[in-house]
């Protein structure tokens, strides 16, 4: 236990117990640690380093803050964790074409800078957390290509600045929204949910009959 | 569980004297230990040989069969420590280390009362630790619990034991103040309570341990008050580790009377006050880190007397003053990390000549003065960094023979000169950034740092072209060449790079066309090509970008219509073709509804709307649907141009190569180009204008 101390105590002091400005490096290295990397595309990401600005496939503003996630098409697999809701600051999220299972943490609801969600062409079942509608910025919903489940969340609705969604190919249910920014939205980034059944129609029977 | 016990002791009295109770014992504990995924101990097998036991691996016995020692560690056995451990009452040593085992500590631990070694370290032990099981085990040295999940108070019963040297408690979620009575285990060196959740003061009386040599108690834990300063008085301490345990107050000056120290960590706490200039008295000193915390004052003069100093943390603080000349001097100096603190003047200009400098980073503070030339002087310096300070002057050229080097992060400073070549050529160098200065001259033709991923020149007065070399640095993922004077264009040879991702090549004056070949570049997610001079047209194999995200190419002169092609990228977020002479129809797809037009598209005098009703007709649209006048006058250019084309090529071969200009003349060596390529640069013309 003695022989490395100075090494622990070393790296361990700038992971643990920091001002701020470490847990976002802190909930990104969570996230390394979950996911299979087998091209080495997360080589760089150092928990060591005072911040994880200088990390490859990452973004920041000028206050240090992760602005940016870029691991589309990447060769990744294992799962999304829940700490990545601590980004803040984070506006594109970018995931796609991966090989990732599991499910979309509802944390990601806490992204209050989110532009964009890009979790296409992924393995990724359980529902589409009703918390996304919290993501009152996202401009872009990309969920097509997964096994995700359950309903369309009604509160998508209510994000104004929402101008592409596709949930196309999983296994969603219940009806298509059509108010708000859905009104914009093509039918076919919709399709190939076998039980997804048609837009809503509003004010007659109710929606989202055995669709939990 | 009795019954156990009975038909074990049943079985003993069955059998000859001694030996066969420790194989019935031990294979008992095995199937206890090894959990339904667990495995290992396969050679732990019942036998008819009554001292089969001991040869069992892990397993030592003393001259009458019976178990003395017991080792097994770093084995997935994912099970539970069962009551028969007790019935191994000859046991000198268990260690059972990382073998994921779970559950309590039985209480018939107790009866181990020959037990000098208890290492149940790196398992997932909880609930409180029987601190009763430890009074009969007078003769025990070694109490390891490190890495488990025990909880509660910290056992007071440890106290009476006289022979205890070591004491690890650390890593479990131990709650409540360290014992006062810690401090009558006189025969304690080794004290370990780091990584708990313990709270309280951090007693003084710990002052006692006069046999003290290590003293952990940091991480996580979060003390009242601050330092004892009577834990000067630990005359035997080497290693004193109390960072990171949310600590106030000043450092005490009688810690300068812990004169084995050997390393003091108080790192990641609120420490308040000036530096104790007293702590020259830590002769033996190798490593300080009093980093991130709130110290001020200056670095004491006194420190010149620790000869032995290796690594020196003071980082994040608000320290002052000079950084001290004698800190060049200390011979044994291998890390230096001064940074965010408000340290002026210059760096000693000594500094790197003991051979021995490793890292240097005091970034963030107020130097000035020019970078010392010898800081590589052994050859070992790997981490270099300045960056956001004052510098000025040039790099000396001995940093450019400095092959250790891996980082190099100098940005905004007030260095000049020429960035010395053999910087571009440095074997193991990951990031060169030195954005933000005033850095003058060329960029060498010669260009081989093949891990060099992260290459910032950005803001400086660099000119010449961009050397094609660039393409070497086969790891490049982020290149920073913006706000320079580049000229010329840009060499096709950077897209050939697979993993770069980043580009940003604005506010220079680069001319010429967008390499079609930019296509290559799969990795590319941002390309900020913008306030340039270039012209041509829109490469429409960008559109094999598919992970592009940002596109930068506003305030050019190139020409010609957005490619339909660009509406298959999908990831493409932020488009600025703004300021350019581009002419015909936006693309009416959906990518390209994202846009706003004012922000993405103005300052296009010839750019249509897919709103506007009619489009005027340009001899550079070839594509517009239902114009076939503007079909057919481009079908007569081809006719002309393969025409044109023929009758050059039966031309004799010129004896010299000129550089390519005019229509048509093709560049020497050159293979003849694609008939795409002649039909377009004789439209728009290199030389006047058609369109």
């Amino acid at each position: 236990m003695a022989a490395p101390s100075w090494i622990w105590s070393l790296s361990l002091a700038v992971i643990l117990g920091f001002v701020n400005g470490n847990s976002e490096g802190d909930a990104l290295y969570t996230l390394r640690r979950s996911l299979s990397d087998p091209d080495n595309v997360l080589q760089s990401w150092d928990p060591t380093l005072v911040n994880p600005c200088t990390w490859f496939h990452i973004t920041c503003n000028q206050d240090n803050r992760v602005t940016r996630l870029d691991l589309g098409n990447s060769n990744l697999s294992g799962h999304l964790v829940p700490e990545l809701g601590k980004l803040e600051h984070l506006q594109y999220l970018e995931l796609y074409k991966n090989n990732i299972q599991g499910t979309i943490p509802s944390e990601l609801g806490n992204l209050k800078s989110l532009i964009s969600l890009d979790l296409y062409n992924n393995n990724i079942s359980g529902t589409i957390p009703s918390s996304l509608g919290k993501l009152k910025s996202l401009v872009f919903l990309r969920l097509n290509d997964n096994r995700l489940n359950g309903p369309v969340p009604r509160g998508l609705a209510g994000i104004s600045s929402l101008k592409v969604v596709d949930v196309s190919n999983n296994d969603l249910c219940g009806t298509i929204p059509t108010s708000g920014p859905f009104e914009h939205i093509p039918l076919n980034n919709f399709e190939n949910n076998p039980r997804l059944e048609g837009p809503e129609l509003l004010g007659l029977a109710s929606y989202d009959t055995n669709c939990s | 569980m009795l019954l156990h016990v009975a038909l074990v002791f049943f079985l003993f009295s069955s059998r000859s004297s001694a030996g066969t109770s420790g194989l019935e014992v031990l294979l008992k504990l095995k199937s206890a230990l090894t959990g339904n995924k667990g495995s290992g101990l396969e050679d732990w097998k019942d036998s008819s040989s009554p001292t089969a036991h001991c040869s069992f691996s892990g397993v030592s016995c003393d001259d009458d069969s019976r178990v003395v020692s017991l080792n097994v560690s770093y084995t997935p056995l994912y099970g539970f420590l069962p009551p028969e451990i007790g019935l191994l009452d000859r046991l000198v040593n268990l260690t059972i280390s990382g073998d994921n085992l779970t559950g309590r500590l039985p209480k018939e631990i107790e009866k181990l009362t020959s037990l000098k070694i208890l290492n149940i370290s790196n398992n997932i032990f909880t609930g409180n630790f029987p601190g009763k099981i430890i009074v009969g085990m007078t003769q025990l040295e070694v109490l390891d619990t490190y890495n488990n999940n025990f909880s509660g108070p910290l056992p007071t019963e440890l106290v009476s034991l006289k022979n205890l040297r070591h004491l690890c408690l650390g890593g479990n979620y131990f709650s409540g103040p360290i014992p006062e009575s810690y401090s009558k285990i006189q025969s304690l060196e080794f004290l370990g309570l780091n990584g708990n959740a313990l709270m309280g003061k951090v007693p003084a009386s710990l002052a006692r341990l006069k046999n003290l040599k290590h003293m952990y108690l940091g991480y996580f834990n979060s003390f009242e008050g601050g330092i004892p300063p009577e834990l000067g008085l630990l005359s035997s301490l080497q290693i004193l580790d109390m960072a990171s345990c949310n600590l106030h107050g000043e450092i005490p000056k009688s810690l300068g009377l812990l004169k084995n120290l050997d390393a003091l960590f108080l790192q990641v706490n609120r420490l308040t006050g000036h530096i104790p200039p007293q702590l020259y008295g830590l002769v033996r000193l190798r490593q300080l880190d009093l980093s991130i915390n709130d110290l001020i004052g200056e670095i004491p003069e006194s420190f010149s007397l620790l000869t032995n100093i290796s690594l020196l943390h003071l980082f994040k603080n608000s320290l002052y003053g000079p950084i001290p000349s004698f800190i060049g001097d200390l011979p044994n100096l291998e890390v230096l990390q001064l940074w965010e603190n408000n340290f002026t003047f210059e760096l000693p200009v000594n500094l790197g000549r003991n051979g021995k400098l490793k890292e240097l980073d005091v970034a963030t503070n107020h130097l000035t003065g020019s970078i010392p030339r010898d800081l590589c002087k052994g050859g070992k310096l790997y981490m270099l960094i300045l960056m956001e300070n004052f510098f000025t002057g040039p790099i000396p050229e001995q940093l450019a023979d400095c092959k250790s080097l891996t980082k190099i992060r100098i940005s905004k400073n007030l260095l000049n000169g020429t960035i010395p070549e053999r910087i571009f050529n440095l074997p193991l160098v990951g990031q060169i950034e030195v954005n933000d200065n005033n850095f003058s001259g060329e960029l060498p033709s010669k260009i081989s740092a093949n891990v060099l991923g992260i290459l910032t020149l950005s803001n400086n007065r660099i000119t010449g072209k961009i050397p094609p070399a660039i393409g070497n640095l086969k790891n490049l993922q982020t290149l920073s060449l913006e706000m320079n004077s580049f000229t010329g264009e840009i060499p096709e040879e950077i897209f050939h790079l697979h993993l770069l991702s980043r580009i940003n090549i604005s506010a220079n004056n680069l001319s010429g066309e967008i390499p079609s070949s930019i296509a290559l570049c799969t990795s590319l997610t941002s390309s900020d090509f913008s306030r340039n001079n270039l012209s041509g047209e829109i490469p429409k194999e960008m559109d094999k970008l598919k992970d592009l995200s940002i596109l930068n190419l506003s305030h050019n002169s190139i020409t010609g219509h957005i490619p339909y092609e660009m509406c298959e990228l999908t990831s493409l977020f932020t488009l600025d073709l703004s300021y350019n002479n581009l002419a015909g129809r936006v693309p009416n797809c959906a990518q390209f509804v994202t846009f706003n037009y004012d922000s993405s598209l103005a300052g296009n005098p010839n750019l249509c709307s897919p709103s506007q009703v009619s489009c005027p007709l340009l001899p550079s649209q070839v594509q517009d649907s239902g114009q076939a006048r503007g079909k057919f006058c481009s079908l007569v250019l081809i006719v002309f141009a393969v025409a044109f084309v023929t009758i050059l090529l039966l031309m004799p071969p010129r004896q010299r190569c000129e550089s390519k200009g005019g229509a048509g003349i093709v560049e020497c060596g050159k293979a003849i180009p694609e008939l795409k390529e002649v039909r377009r640069s004789l439209i728009l013309g290199t030389g006047g204008p058609l369109s």
